[in-house]
Formats: C-alpha cells, sequence, structure tokens
C-alpha cells in the first residue's frame, strides 16, 4: 500500500499493540502501534488534525469495578469490560472528540444495543455539538446487534 | 516501529507537564533503516501537521542533518529536499530505546519498536 496515511494505532494491551504490528506486516499496510490509553500522548499534537477515528470500545455493559481492574492492568477484560450501560471508557473519548477530529474529521464507533445508541446520538449533538448517524448495523453471534455510529462535525 | 513522523505526534502527558513537554528525546536508542515508497503528495500534505524545529533536531540527534533549519516554500520543494524528508521521517525507525521527557524527566520506554506512553495512576 502506498504510504498516504499514518495509522497511530492505540490500545493499553502491550499483546494487542504487538498483535497489531504483526497485522500491518502480514498485510503490508505499515501501521504505527503506541502502547496507550485511548489518545493519551497525541492529544496535543493531535489537536484538531485526526481526519478519521475509529473506536472499537470496551462496551460489554459490566461492575464498575470490572472496568476499573481490567484498566489497571491491561489484560483480555479491559478488551470488553465498560462498566454501567457499558459506556465507561467510551464515554472519556467522547468528551474529547471535538479537540481530537480535524474540520472535517469523523469517528467511527462500535456499539451495542446496551450502550442505548441513540441516546450516545442525542448526547453527542448536544454537548458536543457533533451530529452521526447509524450507518451498519448487524447481529454478531447470538446476543449482540453492532451499530457504528458516526459523529461528525455539524456543517 | 517509532518513526520519526509517529514521534513528531507525541508530546509528555503526565499531569501538569504542559510546557517544555515537547519533543521527546530520544535515548539509548537501537536503530534500523527500512525503505519506505517515495510519495510526494503525502510529503506536501503531512508537512503543515509537522512541527518543523523539532523534526530537524531530533534528526540531528539521530546524526541525520539532512534538513534545513527552515522548510522551503511549497513551490521551492525540490526532489533532493523531498528524498530527505523522505528518509527522516519515514525510514528512520527506533526499535529500542526510550523517548525522555525534557521538562519532567518522564520516562517513555521503546520495546520491539513500540513506545510505551502508559503511565502510573499518580501520574495521571
Amino acid at each position: 500500500m502506498r504510504p498516504r496515511t499514518v495509522y497511530c494505532c492505540t490500545d493499553i494491551n502491550q499483546l494487542a499493540t504487538s498483535t497489531t504490528k504483526k497485522t500491518g506486516n502480514q498485510n503490508k499496510v505499515l501501521l504505527d502501534p503506541i502502547q496507550t490509553s485511548l489518545a493519551s500522548g497525541l492529544n496535543q499534537r493531535c489537536y484538531r488534525a485526526i481526519d478519521v477515528l475509529l473506536f472499537n470500545p470496551p462496551y460489554v455493559p459490566t461492575e464498575e469495578e470490572e472496568v476499573e481492574h481490567g484498566q489497571d492492568t491491561p489484560n483480555i477484560q479491559s478488551s470488553w469490560a465498560g462498566g454501567s450501560m457499558g459506556m465507561h471508557i467510551t464515554d472519556i473519548l467522547l468528551d474529547q472528540l471535538d479537540s481530537l477530529l480535524s474540520p472535517k474529521g469523523c469517528c467511527y464507533l462500535v456499539t451495542v444495543a446496551q450502550n442505548r445508541p441513540k441516546e450516545i446520538m442525542e448526547r453527542v449533538r448536544a454537548k458536543h455539538g457533533l451530529e452521526s448517524s447509524v450507518i451498519l448495523s448487524r447481529r454478531a453471534g447470538r446476543a449482540f446487534a453492532h451499530p457504528p455510529l458516526q459523529p461528525s462535525r455539524i456543517e | 516501529m517509532v518513526r520519526l513522523i509517529t514521534h513528531n505526534l507525541l508530546a509528555c502527558h503526565v499531569r501538569g507537564c504542559t510546557t517544555n513537554n515537547f519533543p521527546l528525546a530520544f535515548k539509548d536508542v537501537e536503530i534500523q533503516l527500512r525503505e519506505a515508497e517515495f510519495n510526494q503528495d503525502f510529503l506536501r500534505g503531512f508537512l503543515p501537521k509537522l512541527e518543523w524545529r523539532a523534526l530537524v533536531d531530533t534528526a540531528k540527534s539521530l546524526n541525520d542533518q539532512s534538513l534545513p533549519d527552515t522548510p522551503p516554500a511549497p513551490e521551492q520543494m525540490d526532489t533532493e529536499f523531498l528524498k530527505a524528508l523522505h528518509h527522516v521521517l519515514l525510514e528512520i525507525h527506533v526499535e529500542e530505546g526510550a523517548m525522555v521527557c525534557a521538562n519532567c524527566g518522564h520516562v517513555y520506554p521503546i520495546s520491539n519498536g513500540i513506545p510505551n506512553m502508559l503511565l502510573q495512576e499518580h501520574e495521571l
């Protein structure tokens, strides 16, 4: 693939970042994995500079303690434990979207029905001034529907 | 790999560390050079997002003196300049070592080409 894009791929889990690197190599795409939480360390220099932000958050509704445990010592649990409503980590990123997305930037967010996507859409509009829509909805396994939301700036 | 293009986007984020926290200084680095496909349009497009001074100083710290102290105007960017920029940004890979904040001294390790920007709870 021609180098047209810088792909900064972040995860708190070292296993995830090293696997990302291998996956890129396997597919001949140069990815730049960074072990960090969300965009920490990038926020300052990427202020309103990210054109496309993909987020597959830990969205499964769990006890709050499970989120804290997962975030303290990164493990497989931190990849899914989302706390009450499954929105604990997602909400932190949503609060940063306005300062991360470039003027034409957009974010693709994976959610499940228990996250109440319609309420997320209302919230990002009211609180962050971002317009969003459900761009794809499907059944995954027996339990979950996955509607990725696409919040982008209101023109 | 920590390429200089990525390094140019990373700043220290320890709580309260908000001045002189960029660029992070490379320390004890192990470098690999890997050829990348040359793409002028990408370089020209990315240039406005770069902190030029930080890039030049960082390249010098890795013994690459090929970049001018100020970037040329877009119409004066010749192939020689773009090739040098291409090499510095995309072909120098820091595989091992660390990045150190000039302000607070925090050390961000680089292992197997991946920078670790995680902080302890008391640093957040």
